[in-house]
């Protein structure tokens, strides 16, 4: 059973305070197409997706489904007109089974009113092999995997009648082939004429999947196009509404001097898993080492192992020509030379509930630039904080304020100010563009280059393959916690390291 | 269970609305019991601020809870729930009261430092099990804490009954000799318990706003306390900044037994610490465990319990009603707090929409 519906944005605005979170968006989505909603940080897509599911109420305009004015009071009445949205947090209970997950706003129950648990599973089975949705309707779900508790959250809100399905930034969990089976998923939904509204800040996934492209910017419609009339280059235009401009230029550096020299490193985690399998590399003064892979093969065991944050490791780590010991913790290893912008931001990159002030000075309070010997003076820690603050275009009125007020492009910002300010010779980046926009991500890589021009080496950690092909100078392919190939992005292709990444080792490897 | 602790600031709307609330489902509650709420308030404000004589009294029982607030405050702000103030009151009423009765012959000038130096070392010794206990085993701190108040209580009656028991006495009371002249702290208003405690503890609460605005040790411990992992991973040893937070926290419990002691009693008796401990915890969650907020807090609690004093002396009405006022506040102001002492995240929608809808 298809119920088609067209539903219809007209003139919709929303003012938050001062900020007009959206002025007067047009958008029409009809049956069976897969539209892609984009725009940076701060844009308004997510306000926007929130009046249609019902959260916020407009200030202006109207929604229309099938020609008629809807008023949707709570995400309740979105629902019951068909719209469905999956969080990018998902909203699954951990301790409940993925059935009782599906059935919570709507109980399959039995006759005398308790839940049948065993009708319920059969209608989870049948409904996944109807959509090819497979997933195990009595594992916990903290029991699976992210992936498939995407499609829980799918399945939900298809058990719950959708024939809209709005999707915040869903590939961000995932890897390289969960997003295939995702967007094939995707497709069989668009054909079975279901629509579907893509939120997403990633150019590649919505030119390879949407069929529309509506672009926001400031909250005003920019562009509204089919996606297979436009490009890339010009959707990221009407996104950050002016030219990109080009990369900064790479300047001839001394090379020949080692920063980082890395022997033998092994770590196997609490679950007994070996991490990180005999890793040796060495990074050089003046470059810009990019190390590729899949998330989850070992990217993150490898950085904890370098800053200190995990210390029962074997091998040996050598930052700046002095050696480190495992027992060394994270101060020390600053002291040494190293910085890093680390890939979780809220949980370890910053102190949100904290003021900027305080997130700032964390890298800076221990010298005597603004400190003795037991004090901190804090008049000269504001203005530091000022003068980077400015100096890197962080967005933000008064520094005391809690560092929770600043989106997510300025908080990374933030953090590369402080980790810059000691000028650490050698620069660990970690995912440093993850859910940044397009003017920062342009921002903190022309930093980086800069960094490496001055003559300091830095290490480039990303899932993006992109992102490392345009900074580094020489890439690593990391795969199941080793090294297994290495590659000159002037001359590698996409899919050559992409095939090093999943694992299918060359035969003429040059590791 | 979790019970890292994040203070989470209270706005002075949420504080006075918790109180106007409080008042008035005690009123329903004087007004159950057969009594005009009017008169009891009037009796108990009466009692807190109607005299010298009560505001004295208020005062009095604000200023152990200067002492205990801010152990509490400065523990919660840096990340560790110290529920062991009682205990370490306990050792270090003691302690001093040892000192002052063992060295009679010593002019006060030596005494009194000694006595205070005596109590802060007790209390870090009684405070510092829980959270080696934790930090090296894994174990929650709270759970040692609570225990060690009752071995605390039990071993200092223990103590007091077997070695240091008043002379002349059977043992009907547990409490020692009194302590030397000299030592007694001296009185600021003549005729009440107010003493040059207070100082002493506005001084504590004064080097307490120090230690987070100026020095180095307070931004590490604030910062513990808001995201550890980031204090780690910036470089501040975070274990070694919760031992000296807890170390702290644990000497200014102590010494707030001490001053109870050497101000107000001149002896130790048993059971003397009383609801000071959880007052204390109270008042800090109260005033957001800020240096001031706290101040105001043991102000407040300090207020009630003098008034509540009264109503129970002059009117037919139990103290057990002010009891319940003051827990109703606390229930109404911390409904927030509570939840970020259990790090409940899910109870907090509001927060996490603020965030999402921040980053967006």
């Amino acid at each position: 059973m298809i119920i088609i519906k067209q539903i219809e944005m007209r003139k919709i605005t929303k003012t938050f305070g001062n900020l007009t979170a959206n002025s007067e968006v047009d958008f029409l989505v009809e049956p069976g197409k897969i539209y892609g909603l984009i725009g940076e940080n701060g844009a308004g897509k997510t306000t926007l997706m929130r009046m249609l599911y019902g959260m916020y109420e407009p200030d202006g305009g109207e929604i229309l489904i099938d020609g008629k004015p809807v008023q949707l009071k709570s995400p309740k009445d979105a629902i019951d007109a068909g719209i469905g949205m999956v969080h990018q947090h998902f909203a699954l209970v951990p301790t409940l089974t993925v059935t009782q997950n599906m059935i919570l706003g709507r109980p399959i129950q039995k006759k005398n009113k308790l839940l049948d648990i065993k009708k319920a599973e059969q209608m989870v089975e049948a409904l996944g092999k109807e959509y090819k949705l497979e997933v195990p309707p009595k594992a916990l779900i903290k029991d699976i995997p992210v992936s498939i508790q995407q499609r829980v959250e799918i399945l939900k809100a298809l058990y719950l009648g959708a024939d809209l399905l709005i999707m915040d930034e869903p590939t961000a969990v995932l890897t390289p082939q969960e997003i295939v089976k995702l967007f094939q998923t995707l497709v069989e939904l668009r054909n079975a004429g279901k629509s579907i509204i893509l939120i997403t800040h990633k150019l590649n996934e919505i030119m390879q999947i949407t069929d529309e492209i509506l672009v926001l910017r400031l909250g005003k419609v920019t562009g509204h196009v089919l996606t297979s009339e436009t490009d890339e280059r010009r959707i990221a235009e009407m996104m950050v509404g002016r030219q990109l401009n080009p990369q900064k230029a790479k300047k001839t550096t001394d090379q020949s001097k080692i920063a980082l020299e890395v022997t033998d490193l092994e770590y196997i985690d609490k679950w007994g898993v070996r991490a990180v399998d005999h890793i040796s590399f060495s990074l050089h003064k003046g470059e810009i080492l990019g190390i590729a892979g899949v998330q989850g093969n070992g990217q993150s065991e490898l950085i904890d192992i370098l800053t200190g944050m995990v210390n029962n490791y074997s091998g040996s780590v050598c930052i700046d020509g002095k050696p480190v010991t495992p027992s060394m913790g994270t101060r020390i290893r600053r002291e040494y030379g190293l910085g890093c912008i680390p890939e979780d931001r809220q949980l370890t990159g910053a102190a949100v509930g904290g003021t900027i002030l305080a997130n700032f000075i964390m890298s800076g309070y221990r010298t005597d630039d603004f400190s003795g010997k037991w004090m901190i003076h804090y008049k000269k820690a504001r203005e530091r904080t000022w003068e980077y603050v400015k100096r890197f275009t962080v967005k933000t009125d008064d520094i005391m304020n809690d560092a929770l007020s600043l989106s997510g492009g300025n908080l990374q910002k933030l953090i590369v100010a402080r980790e810059l300010y000691l000028k650490p010779s050698v620069l660990i980046a970690a995912q440093p563009s993850r859910g940044v926009d397009i003017g920062a991500t342009e921002y903190i890589h022309d930093t980086l280059i800069e960094h490496r021009n001055q003559g300091n080496a830095v290490l480039l950690v990303s899932n993006e393959l992109s992102e490392i092909m345009t900074v580094s100078d020489r890439i690593l392919v990391i795969y199941n916690g080793r090294f297994v190939g290495e590659a000159d992005p002037k001359t590698a292709t996409e899919e050559e390291i992409g095939l090093l990444m999943a694992g299918i080792e060359r035969r003429d490897s040059r590791l | 269970m979790n019970f890292t602790y994040r203070p989470v600031p209270i706005s002075a709307k949420t504080a006075i609305m918790a109180v106007i609330s409080g008042l008035l489902f005690g009123a329903v509650l004087i007004f159950a019991t057969g009594n005009n709420p009017v008169i009891i308030y009037a009796a108990l404000i009466r009692g807190a601020c109607g005299s010298l004589f009560a505001i004295a009294s208020s005062i009095r029982w604000s200023i152990p809870l200067i002492f205990t607030g801010t152990a509490a405050a400065i523990a919660f702000k840096g990340g560790v729930f110290n529920m062991g103030v009682e205990g370490q009151m306990y050792v270090g009423g003691l302690a001093a009261a040892i000192v002052g009765i063992t060295w009679q012959d010593l002019p006060g000038f030596l005494l009194i430092p000694m006595m205070l130096i005596a109590s802060m070392i007790a209390g870090l010794i009684w405070a510092l099990p829980p959270i080696l206990a934790k930090l090296y085993y894994g174990s929650s701190e709270v759970v040692p804490c609570m225990m060690l108040n009752y071995i605390a209580m039990y071993l200092t009656d223990y103590l007091v009954h077997n070695v240091f028991l008043a002379g002349g006495n059977r043992g009907a009371t547990i409490k020692t000799d009194m302590i030397a002249e000299q030592s007694r702290l001296t009185k600021l208003i003549p005729g009440s318990s107010v003493s040059t405690a207070l100082l002493i503890g506005l001084a504590i609460v004064l080097i307490y706003q120090l230690i987070i605005r100026k020095t180095k040790f307070g931004y590490e411990f604030e910062i513990c306390g808001i995201n550890p992992r980031f204090a780690r991973y910036g470089g501040v040893d975070v274990n070694k900044t919760r031992i000296g937070v807890i170390l702290l926290s644990g000497a200014i419990a102590g010494l707030g037994g001490a001053t109870e002691i050497m101000g107000v009693r001149y002896c130790f008796e048993s059971r003397f610490v009383g609801d000071f401990a959880t007052n204390g915890i109270l008042a800090a969650l109260l005033g957001s465990c800020s240096p001031a907020g706290t101040l105001l807090g043991a102000a407040f609690m300090g207020f009630l319990k003098a008034g509540s004093l009264t109503v129970e002396r002059t009117t037919s009405v139990s103290r057990a009603v002010a009891v319940v006022i003051q827990c109703t506040i606390i229930c109404f102001v911390s409904a927030k707090s509570f939840a970020s002492i259990l790090d409940l995240k899910a109870f907090r929608p509001g927060k996490g929409l603020a965030k999402e809808g921040k980053t967006e």
